[in-house]
């Protein structure tokens, strides 16, 4: 009985050993019939290889430029040159070819319309513009000789690519499913374009200031008019061809503008700009004004992956990562980070005297706050006090509750949030004791009139605007043309800003030409944002690839005369 | 064993002899931004055999000029004033590139360039030398995002990164002869200045380099033998 006992046991024994052994000899034929059973998702893998030059077991793209740079770097991707949208590029001189499924899969082509801006609109170099007339041909790539030149850098008709185009080392698999995800690459023109016209939409909260969206509205309801009217024009005559106009023919649209507005409650807000979207999926938005956090509509154009150009906001989501949403500067955050830069330049604090930070408790308070304390503790020998408010009254008690307590007091930063110029009246209350007072610029605005006179010199105000006495000749034109089409300057910021927003947008869009895609639009906008569009509202306006924020600091001024409410900066330009 | 540094520069030697500088990276251990494994050879095989031997090209232009430099400060990327003459006029040689670090086609290469060639540049016993990255885009490149473009391109200790205020970046792009139209970076030229002492002639190489080309380039300009010839 024992004996067979055992001999079960050592039975039961030898097969559990046995399977253990047999156990890798699964794993490793799973591993190899993995992709029988479930397909292998090419265009996935395409996509991560293109984007972001992750291969599809993980590695970074591993490759050489260059003849003999070799690399393993997964920013050796191909959208870094030929961009998101396949449309390749113009950089120092080098004409980065497009890659677009069209464009590959057919033999080269050569369209005026899509030559000309780069010929002609771009200072390039001579080496470029060569480049551009080549009138090499090509013919159309197929899977096995686009595979040739993305591994040994040599083309259809048998040329070698520039030494610049990375020669990849990339395995079979991967090259399916790069090859795929070409082929569909910009395939068709995204959403938000007819053969006739082209949608645009604003978004505006209904309880942002009515003043301030009535300058922006009118400004881009006067700008669109002025347009289509030119556009019309040019349609109606297509055999009239100053500037080759005829050969943009197939490129213009009517532009079509329609303004959502937005209810009270921003919990409301996705559902509300997704029903708009439905009803109208417009190709891009521009402008925008809105009272509160703009994360809500940050988040709307991500996800549907609409451009969203210079939205006149004070609370971009700075810290949220985002491709589609293009702003002036980082707002209310840039103005607290610059503030703090200015404080960490002085003299040495004095350790007895600690900052006083009064804040709103709502977005628009506490954030700038918070990013003020945290760039302030890079020096830990700054300690800083902070008091947080929910209204004017709580304000008014806090204040005076830190003023007599303290017989003398240093320097006290308020981020007053939506308590806004409601809290100035406030701060007169034994002003004599405080040396200065750091405000945001919003509250240059406000009415400081009723103030008393000796307080003035106290207020220091973050300032992320172009100083008043400064020159930019496109101001002048921007003014001229507003006032021939007798619109009324109300707000010369918010409207100059919005002319800057449009006249980019148009630009860009030429650039386009009829190649209707979103992310081929906000390449362009990148890449002209810096020219000479600036309407002299910011010292400069800039972006790069993947750059978000335009203009990049802030000034700290003060009063120059108590009446006019002008400026003179007291630092210069301070870049956090 | 022979040792791979004589068997490296006896092909180096090889391939000079042929002219055929072009497959170079075959041969010669390249540089590896993360993993210093060594390339599969099998396409670069394929493509040896497809091409006819013909003479070196450059796809650099190469000249010289005594530029005169800015007394500027600027600011490394661990955020400390520099003085541009005094990181420049250090006295031995020192080579220039002007990027910034989202630029999308050819700063990572100019960078790249720097990288695959410090390797060498350090194993050149008893010699020092500077490689000076100045970002044309210095509001946007904090000294914090110059530090991460450095690491991403393995940047040693000799290899200094340079922001500062716009203004002083323009004086510095315009004594180099380095400004570009429309003041828009997106129109910057690439370049690579190479000097070996204060004093001598600046060599203003306006292409992209590849390692070997930027090292042979060096090597000519501390006279050591080993150029190219064009």
């Amino acid at each position: 009985m024992n004996a067979r006992l055992s001999s079960f046991s050592l039975i039961k024994r030898g097969l559990i050993l046995f399977f253990i052994m047999l156990l890798p000899l699964i794993g490793f034929w799973i591993a190899h019939q993995y992709f029988n059973f479930f397909p292998f998702d090419n265009s996935t893998v395409g996509e991560q290889i293109y984007n972001q030059g992750i291969d599809s077991s993980g590695e970074p793209l591993q490759g050489r430029t260059e003849g003999d740079i070799e690399f393993k770097d997964a920013h050796f991707n191909c959208a870094q040159c030929h961009r998101r949208s396949g449309y390749g590029s113009s950089e120092g001189g080098n004409y980065v070819l497009p890659v677009t499924g069209d464009s590959l899969f057919n033999p080269r082509n050569f369209d005026r319309a899509d030559l000309f801006k780069k010929l002609f609109k771009e200072s390039q170099s001579k080496l470029f513009w060569a480049r551009m007339r080549s009138s090499y041909q090509r013919p159309a790539y197929t899977d096995e000789s686009l595979a040739r030149a993305i591994r040994e850098g040599i083309d259809p008709s048998g040329r070698k690519l520039s030494p610049l185009m990375p020669r990849y080392q990339i395995s079979d698999q991967d090259m399916a499913g790069l090859t795929d995800y070409l082929k569909s690459l910009s395939s068709h023109n995204d959403p938000g374009v007819d053969e006739n016209s082209i949608y645009f939409a604003t978004v505006v909260s209904k309880n942002a200031n009515t003043g301030d969206k009535n300058a922006m509205l009118s400004t881009i309801a006067k700008y669109v008019e002025w347009l289509n009217l030119e556009t019309k024009g040019n349609q109606d005559h297509p055999n009239f061809s100053p500037s080759y106009r005829s050969d943009f023919a197939k490129a213009f649209r009517i532009w079509n503008h329609e303004v959502w507005e937005l209810s009270d409650n921003p919990a409301e807000w996705p559902k509300e700009l997704a029903a708009y979207y439905q009803k109208n999926p417009v190709f891009a938005l521009i402008g925008g004004m809105a009272e509160g956090s703009w994360a809500p509509i940050h988040e709307f154009c991500e996800k549907y992956k609409v451009p969203c150009l210079f939205p006149l906001t004070q609370t971009p989501p700075v810290a949220q990562p985002g491709h589609y949403s293009v702003y002036f500067n980082q707002g209310i955050l840039l103005e607290a980070k610059a503030m703090a830069k200015y404080l960490l330049k002085e003299k040495k604090p004095d350790p007895a005297a600690p900052i006083a930070v009064f804040y709103s408790d709502d977005v628009e308070g506490s954030d700038p706050a918070k990013a003020f304390t945290q760039t302030l503790n890079a020096d830990k020998t700054f300690a800083v006090e902070s008091i947080p408010v929910n209204d004017v009254e709580n304000f008014r008690a806090e204040w005076a509750k830190y003023v007599e307590s303290h017989p003398q007091i240093g320097t006290i930063v308020v981020w007053p949030g939506k308590l806004k110029g409601a809290i100035l009246s406030e701060l007169a209350v034994q002003s004599q004791k405080i040396e200065r007072i750091f405000l945001p610029s919003e509250l240059l605005q406000a009415d400081l009139t009723s103030l008393p006179k000796e307080i003035m010199p106290k207020f220091y105000f973050s300032y992320p605007y172009e100083l008043p006495t400064a020159y930019h000749p496109h101001t002048f034109r921007i003014r001229a043309w507003m006032n021939t089409r007798k619109l009324e300057i109300s707000n010369p910021r918010i409207q100059f800003n919005t002319y800057y927003a449009l006249n980019l947008l148009q630009y860009s869009l030429e650039h386009v030409v009829d190649h209707f895609s979103r992310d081929y639009l906000l390449e362009y906008v990148e890449h002209e944002a810096e020219n000479a569009l600036n309407p002299g509202t910011f010292p400069r306006l800039s972006l790069g690839p993947e750059q978000r924020f335009a203009s990049k600091g802030a000034y700290l001024v003060q009063l120059a005369g108590s009446e006019e409410q002008s400026v003179k900066p007291v630092s210069p330009w301070i870049v956090p | 064993m022979v040792n791979p540094r004589y068997k490296r520069l006896f092909n180096a030697a090889f391939l000079l002899l042929y002219g055929e500088i072009t497959f170079a990276g075959d041969v010669m251990q390249g540089w590896v931004l993360s993993d210093p494994k060594p390339m599969e050879r099998g396409n670069a095989a394929r493509q040896l055999s497809e091409e006819p031997a013909k003479p070196l090209a450059h796809n650099y232009t190469r000249s010289e000029a005594l530029y005169s430099l800015p007394n500027v400060q600027m600011v490394d990327k661990e955020g400390s004033d520099v003085g541009l003459r005094q990181l420049i006029d250090y006295g031995g040689p020192v080579m220039v590139q002007f990027i910034f670090a989202t630029c999308s086609t050819i700063c990572p290469v100019l960078s790249a360039s720097f990288a695959s060639a410090q390797p060498e540049l350090d194993a050149l016993a008893g010699r020092t030398y500077r490689l000076v990255s100045i970002s044309i885009d210095p509001e946007q490149d904090t000294p914090e995002r110059l530090g991460e473009y450095a690491k991403r391109f393995k940047a040693g200790k000799n290899w200094h990164f340079l922001t500062g205020s716009r203004d002083d970046v323009s004086k510095v792009l315009r004594a180099f002869d380095a400004a570009y139209t429309g003041n828009n970076k997106m129109y910057h030229k690439s370049l690579t200045f190479m000097r070996s002492e204060p004093g001598a002639n600046w060599i203003r190489i306006e292409g992209l380099l590849g390692k070997n080309e930027i090292i042979s380039e060096y090597k000519s300009l501390i006279g050591l033998p080993g150029q190219l010839k064009d």
